[in-house]
């Protein structure tokens, strides 16, 4: 963790930033998507320096095992990261010659703690569009933020020197009258009440995009539970979903619907769950250290489910089967809920009263599947419906959170 | 899958042995002898008792056993018996009896997803008991006793009356500390919190009464009204009379401010003159039968020297900070979940799991406060929020 910025430090940042917008503006987007695909590498690559900088940093910061660390940044960074960005700006360019896209001058953006890796999303969408990026990081985790920056500064220096990295403590006043007063554009990651917050201190004219709680679920069809086989995949790809970041953000599932109507019935697929994937991934992909208040919370949390229903626990893990039992969400840490279901008319029923928060929902089985839970759900449930297995690896080609991507950080002219 | 459980008459001659027990044992406690041998048998009489009958314990000692059998050498002693979640309080009836006997249901305050614990009651002789013997002990010492100079004093209660209040476990308590320690004259008790308002002039009055007669006073009540209190007051200023006393209590659950510990003492010397010493936190909670209480008042009072602030378990009772995760009592000193074992939970369940982060010391436990929700937690409570009226959460 680094010093945090006094709000001359903030101020004197946003002032370089916005000098340097003029050089990123002229490059093409093109160069910019390669640069950062070539910063996401070394962060990917565990022989390069910074990579293996990052590991023993994030590993410290995040308090996420050794082998959880490196599953996030390969599964996040490593691959074709400059093609996905080209894809998307492709996807999103506007196809009239009468609009003309203008970037933003100065795009603030506030992150979480949660998932270090989710600041890569958040810090290259900007950066796409030709947009300088001033990052105000979690107190608690500024680690990947600052990497990335560096890898940038690296291996493109005028790329990377239109993005900067500050950290002051949460309700710090000046501080944040200093980050928002240069920016027309402004993103954040947070909770509600952050959200809410900044959002009341902006002038009308920022573009603002707010990214705020959220939690997964997961939906297991009869056509997932025909056989043993089956379901065991069924079983293994969620877990993962499960495991991954330790169920610490907003796409984790924390409550599995399973159809009541498969062969596997809905307490012998949470055994499953538990005494096979479960238990496979604590050895390959263990969950990291149990803070002290997440543990109080997860005693309270698995108390509740023996008497309810039946908890099946292993190592650094529990699924509480609770039959027909309602809602609850668990304290995360590998911590899950699984709870029978029918058809997709009735899983949109009970998913109905997370609304917004709903921001991932994987289903098993085949797309048909898929498109049948999408045409139950109605909006705002769940902007994205994945397969299991990879509700944490959302593809950076597509939107997130059901909203224009670049939408914060560039305006159109009309040419009439 | 638990067996089923059977309800206990009020005359079970099992009950009413351990409830004879009970009753011996916090006499026992009350007479400095000590009860620790004695306390932890009837502790795993009443966990076996209990696992029979009441029913969500039941279940919770079934899968406990299941996954660590009593006689493994898995788990030391105090800890062998699972203890239930606070949690359960809130969702499921936590008795060993029907609910047709209940003659009292304590209720916490609310929670953020609306459901609020019970706690039932068929029978309040223990819950007086333990209560008085401890408040005996860490409140009113002064007041017990072959030398006590007198056997009540002024009370200035920033709480309801339990008329007002009838499913508050700290008004019925506090109702009776008048009854036991209240001065009998008609201005000797004073209930200064009236429909979540403090009465400003009423408690400005009750202590101008007992500063102007130089009689001692015990102001008792919860943390927020004390806040209330302060903004209420303006600029007076109280020096009361040596002897008086401060006692507050619970945290700050859904209020817009709040105070660390040290500054609420602080506020409290500032405001009503009473040494630090005399300025005392209570523990108590709805699914408990006993309560903690700081005890610095009474070494002060008995002209020891103070010891350093901690909440001084009764002798009856056992607080064990564990490990969320083996459940297992951590080191002297190291922070856990504090779990309390309270056997006059005669009715309901002994072994109790709170959310409560604490350590313990020489001389007591220290409590950090309830788990504060970290990130993820965080998620949760708001989503929880938006779906309370919406869901069962």
């Amino acid at each position: 963790m680094s010093e945090p910025g006094t709000p001359g430090d903030v101020r004197a940042l946003a002032t370089r930033l916005r000098e340097a917008g003029a050089a990123l503006r002229a490059s093409s987007i093109e160069e910019r998507a390669d640069a950062i695909g070539r910063a996401a590498a070394c962060l990917a690559d565990p022989a390069d320096a910074l990579g293996i900088e990052a590991r023993a940093a994030l590993c410290a910061s995040s308090e996420h095992a050794p082998a959880m660390v490196e599953w996030a940044l390969t599964t996040t960074l490593a691959g074709d990261v400059s093609g996905a960005l080209r894809e998307l700006c492709d996807a999103w360019e506007p196809r009239s010659r009468t609009l003309v896209a203008q970037p933003a001058r100065l795009a603030a953006v506030v992150l979480a703690g949660n998932v270090f890796t989710a600041g890569f999303r958040a810090l290259a969408l900007p950066l796409v569009t030709g947009v300088p990026t001033l990052v105000k990081a979690s107190s608690r985790d500024d680690v990947f933020p600052r990497l990335f920056a560096r890898a940038l500064s690296t291996v493109a220096p005028r790329v990377g020197a239109a993005i900067g990295v500050t950290t002051f403590a949460g309700g710090d006043e000046a501080c944040e009258a200093a980050l928002l007063e240069h920016a027309d554009s402004v993103s954040v990651y947070g909770s509600d009440a952050t959200i809410a917050a900044v959002r009341a201190r902006l002038a009308p004219s920022v573009a603002f995009a707010g990214h705020g709680h959220g939690v997964g679920a997961a939906y297991v069809p009869y056509a997932a539970l025909d056989d043993l086989d089956t379901a065991r995949e069924a079983a293994s790809h969620l877990a993962l979903d499960i495991a991954a970041y330790d169920q610490r953000g907003c796409l984790s599932p924390h409550i599995v619907f399973v159809a009541r109507s498969g062969r596997i019935v809905p307490r012998e697929f949470s055994r499953l769950l538990a005494d096979e994937s479960l238990t496979q991934l604590a050895r390959t992909l263990p969950r990291g250290a149990l803070p002290m208040d997440l543990g109080a919370q997860q005693l309270q949390w698995r108390g509740l489910g023996v008497v309810r229903g039946e908890l099946f626990e292993g190592d650094g893990f529990a699924v509480s089967y609770e039959a027909d039992g309602p809602l609850r969400l668990s304290p995360g840490y590998r911590n899950v809920l699984v709870l029978e279901c029918g058809d997709p008319r009735e899983l949109a029923r009970r998913l109905a009263p997370l609304g917004v928060h709903l921001k991932a929902l994987g289903v098993g089985s085949d797309p048909a599947r898929r498109a049948e839970v999408a045409r139950a759900l109605e909006a705002p449930l769940a902007p994205r419906i994945s397969p299991l297995g990879s509700m944490q690896t959302p593809s950076l080609a597509g939107p997130a959170d059901a909203l224009d991507p670049f939408a914060p950080f560039r305006r159109f002219l009309t040419l009439d | 899958m638990s067996r089923p459980h059977a309800l206990v008459a009020r005359d079970d001659p099992r009950r009413l042995t351990l409830q004879a027990r009970c009753t011996a044992l916090v006499e026992a406690a009350r007479s400095g002898v000590s009860v620790e041998g004695a306390r932890d048998t009837l502790l795993a009489d009443l966990c076996a008792f209990q696992a029979e009958h009441t029913a969500p314990y039941v279940r919770l000692v079934a899968a406990a056993h299941r996954a660590r059998p009593p006689s493994s050498a898995h788990l030391p002693s105090p800890t062998r018996w699972p203890a239930l979640p606070t949690d359960v309080f809130r969702m499921a009836r936590v008795s060993t009896y029907d609910a047709a006997e209940d003659v009292r249901v304590f209720r916490t305050s609310g929670t953020t997803s609306g459901a609020r614990g019970a706690h039932a009651f068929r029978d309040l002789a223990l819950y007086d008991h333990a209560a008085r013997t401890a408040a005996d002990a860490a409140l009113f010492p002064d007041l017990v006793g072959a030398n006590a100079r007198a056997r009540t004093m002024r009370l200035v209660m920033l709480a309801p009356h339990e008329r007002d209040a009838p499913d508050s476990s700290l008004s019925y308590m506090l109702t009776r500390f008048a009854e036991w320690y209240g001065d009998p004259r008609e201005d000797g008790v004073t209930w200064a919190l009236r429909d979540g308002v403090v009465e400003a002039d009423a408690l400005s009055m009750a202590l101008a009464r007992a500063t102007s007669s130089d009689e001692p006073v015990a102001l008792l009540g919860t943390s927020f009204a004390f806040v209330f209190a302060d903004d209420a007051l303006g600029a007076q200023r109280f020096s009361l009379p040596p002897g008086s006393r401060v006692m507050q209590t619970g945290g700050f659950k859904g209020r817009t401010r709040t105070l660390e510990p040290d500054a609420m003492r602080a506020l409290l010397s500032a405001r009503y003159g009473v040494p630090d010493a005399f300025a005392i936190a209570e523990y108590g909670m709805t699914e408990l039968s006993s309560q903690l209480y700081e005890g610095t008042l009474a070494d002060a009072l008995r002209g020891r020297s103070v010891a350093p602030r901690a909440l001084r378990v009764p002798a009856w009772m056992r607080a064990t900070p564990v490990d969320p995760e083996t459940l297992a009592p951590v080191p002297h000193g190291e922070v856990g979940v504090l779990r309390l074992d309270d056997p006059a939970n005669l009715d309901s369940v002994c072994a109790v799991q709170t959310s409560d982060l604490a350590r313990r010391i020489d001389g007591g436990i220290v409590l950090l406060g309830r788990a504060p929700g970290a990130v993820p937690r965080g998620c949760s409570l708001a989503i929880e929020e938006a779906m309370t009226g919406r869901a069962d959460v």
